[in-house]
């Protein structure tokens, strides 16, 4: 096999880690905004720190290897859709992390709630639902899919 | 073509999503969303393998790397998100099964990743 076939292939696994960890993420949060008890809404948010580790390595490692290949193959990074892809990426990770601290807050704010009673909250359904945090998490996973098409339709070569 | 690529890509990374949920929510013995999971990995693994052969006859594309990802693909990630179904199902009333379920799972979604490598590299 070719540094490129290597590359390549490295490059997939690592963007399947980064989308298919996101989609961990968001089957995990969607499903905890269906329970109403805290300590089942605290379960399902812990739960998707494991798929945060994926997407994070993911991003990371499909970053690097993607750079990598660029320069293996003596590519340009001032070629439109490559530079554009690696502008989606900031965007995603950025929009994700800050998406990321609205659930994290939602997970500590179920974990004390379920301390101290387990009784369904308001204040508990207001932030897993949050339209602010929900935006932030749809636009990071939106981004990572413009960046698939970018690599699927390599517009302008 | 590149709609039927980025569609078949997107199935698959969904599938490995799924099958991600799986292995998670069974290590902390959450069988109902595991389950339910493990069904929508199959369905969509479904969808995956029909667009890629879809894609195949586009293309008209042969060779053993082709060959190596479509058995992964069916006995590996297809038939391991059907044994998923069932033995989540089963686990309720058999809680020492967890840690067998979970490796499974996992076993299932590095399949699904190796799947992804050779497709992408195409090594023959």
């Amino acid at each position: 096999m070719t540094t490129t076939q290597w590359l390549l292939g490295f490059h997939l696994v690592a963007a399947f880690l980064f989308v298919s960890g996101a989609v961990a993420v968001g089957v995990l949060a969607t499903a905890a905004t269906r329970r109403e008890r805290p300590s089942e809404v605290a379960s399902l948010l812990g739960l998707t720190r494991v798929a945060v580790v994926l997407v994070a390595v993911g991003s990371l490692l499909a970053l690097v290897l993607g750079v990598a290949l660029v320069r293996h193959q003596g590519r340009s990074f001032g070629t439109g859709w490559i530079s554009a892809a690696l502008a989606l990426w900031v965007v995603s990770v950025v929009l994700g992390s800050i998406g990321g601290r609205s659930a994290r807050h939602a997970r500590y704010l179920a974990e004390r709630l379920a301390s101290e009673g387990d009784l369904p909250s308001d204040e508990l359904r207001r932030s897993l639902t949050s339209a602010r945090a929900q935006a932030l998490n749809y636009g990071s996973f939106v981004a990572a899919l413009a960046i698939l098409a970018l690599m699927v339709w390599q517009p302008g070569g | 073509m590149n709609a039927l690529l980025f569609l078949h890509v997107l199935a698959a990374m969904t599938a490995v999503g799924l099958l991600m949920v799986v292995a998670i929510a069974a290590g902390a013995r959450m069988w109902r969303p595991a389950r339910l999971a493990a069904i929508g990995a199959v369905v969509i693994t479904i969808v995956a393998v029909g667009l890629g052969e879809g894609l195949a006859a586009d293309e008209d594309a042969a060779g053993t790397w082709l060959d190596v990802s479509r058995g992964l693909a069916v006995f590996g990630v297809l038939l391991g998100g059907a044994a998923l179904i069932v033995v989540t199902g089963l686990a309720q009333s058999r809680p020492r099964w967890r840690g067998s379920i979970v490796a499974a799972a996992s076993v299932v979604v590095s399949i699904g990743l190796a799947v992804a490598f050779v497709m992408s590299a195409k090594p023959s």
